[in-house]
């Protein structure tokens, strides 16, 4: 392991037993491939990045599908913080330890955006499949609490028609969810409910 | 009882609406208090007592539905006037809106060219809730049509034109939307 990534992420993921148990996990959750890693990155490292973030500019973005706001893609954006967070995703040690949980091909090459939702904000059901994406993640960076809405949800399909949710993930910060795109990752962001701002990094890893 | 707002019969009104409609940069009008009142509370009230069945298919829609048949001759020849379309009857759906409730863009249930006719029946309705029906040239235009009601809407979905329902937000979740859509 490099020193880079000891230096963002828990060590207690990279040990061999570990990445079996993960890719174990990752491959038998249901309703379609996916991880929910609690503290995967070291706690002042999500500070940086919260405090990175605050910094960007947030464009509202509205449509049919969705309403939140959300950074230009930082693989480009000249903050230090969140450029090595980006070089650390699209690293080969990193590719070669996510292609070690999800037994995927990935090339190298990610998206990365910072997202916040606000009362009302929402991003109806849609499956994220366009060409090229393998994996779909999402880095939270704040706390909320059932109340405040703005669960992660997926649906569980039947015969490639999603029919109701299955599983939901209450935004913990820190906490790295990740699932394999395919036709049947039907998911959504439910409305948020209250006052508050759900703060989030996500994007794809390509293949 | 009168059907339609007076002011709409006039001659000169209708030749006012129709050029708009037939000329516009975006083929819709959008006729306020159209119908006179007694017969929009009658038709209001109608609606509100219909037996409304949950539709939803979770990558297009969540809404509740029902048949109605509104009859208004004065309406029919309206339309006839303004679209230049022979209408002798029109169909139209009732439709329900609660919190959670949408429809998204889906190229499973693109909808072929027509012209759609939109009575709202939902008085006070707050635009922050969500709820309004909008169309979208697919390239970056939308056109949301504010919700209020006794107002007629008329759009002709020309190629490349869609429309979808904006998520009703809990804002608006002590409230119902309904409104009558119905395609030439």
């Amino acid at each position: 392991m490099t020193l880079n990534l000891n230096n963002w992420i828990n060590p207690e993921y990279f040990s061999e037993e570990k990445i079996k148990k993960l890719h174990a996990n990752f491959s038998d959750n249901q309703p379609f491939p996916h991880l929910e890693i609690p503290n995967f990155f070291q706690q002042e490292k999500i500070i940086e990045l919260l405090q990175a973030l605050s910094k960007q500019e947030f464009s509202l973005k509205q449509s049919d599908l969705f309403q939140f706001s959300q950074t230009q893609d930082l693989l480009y954006c000249g903050n230090p913080v969140l450029k090595e967070f980006a070089n650390l995703l699209s690293s080969p040690e990193f590719i070669d330890f996510m292609q070690k949980i999800t037994k995927l091909k990935l090339k190298g090459k990610i998206d990365l955006f910072g997202s916040i939702y606000q009362d009302a904000d929402f991003l109806l059901p849609h499956d994220d499949q366009i060409p090229g994406r393998k994996i779909a993640f999402m880095l939270y960076l704040n706390d909320l609490e059932e109340n405040d809405g703005g669960a992660l949800a997926f649906y569980e399909s039947k015969n490639k028609t999603p029919t109701k949710v299955m599983k939901r993930f209450i935004p913990k910060s820190g906490s790295l969810v990740f699932f394999e795109v395919s036709a049947v990752s039907i998911h959504m962001v439910e409305e948020v409910l209250t006052d508050t701002q759900r703060i989030t990094l996500s994007g794809w890893f390509y293949g | 009882m009168d059907e339609v707002n007076s002011a709409y019969l006039k001659e000169k009104n209708k030749q006012k609406i129709r050029k708009s409609f037939l000329h516009g940069e975006f083929p819709a009008v959008i006729l306020k208090d159209f119908f006179s009142k007694e017969f929009y509370v009658e038709w209001q009230k109608k609606a509100s007592s219909l037996n409304f069945k949950r539709d939803a298919v979770i990558l297009h829609h969540s809404y509740a539905l029902s048949n109605i048949k509104l009859a208004s001759p004065e309406l029919l020849n309206f339309l006839s006037f303004v679209t230049k379309k022979k209408i002798d009857e029109l169909n139209f759906t009732a439709c329900l809106l609660a919190w959670k409730d949408y429809q998204i863009l889906n190229d499973k249930y693109l909808e072929k060219t027509g012209v759609d006719v939109i009575i709202d029946l939902t008085d006070e309705w707050n635009a922050e809730w969500g709820g309004a029906v909008t169309f979208t040239d697919g390239k970056g235009t939308v056109y949301p049509i504010s919700a209020e009601g006794n107002a007629l809407v008329i759009v002709e979905r020309k190629k490349g034109l869609q429309k979808y329902i904006q998520y009703l937000n809990h804002y608006g979740k002590d409230r119902k939307r309904i409104f009558l859509i119905g395609s030439i």
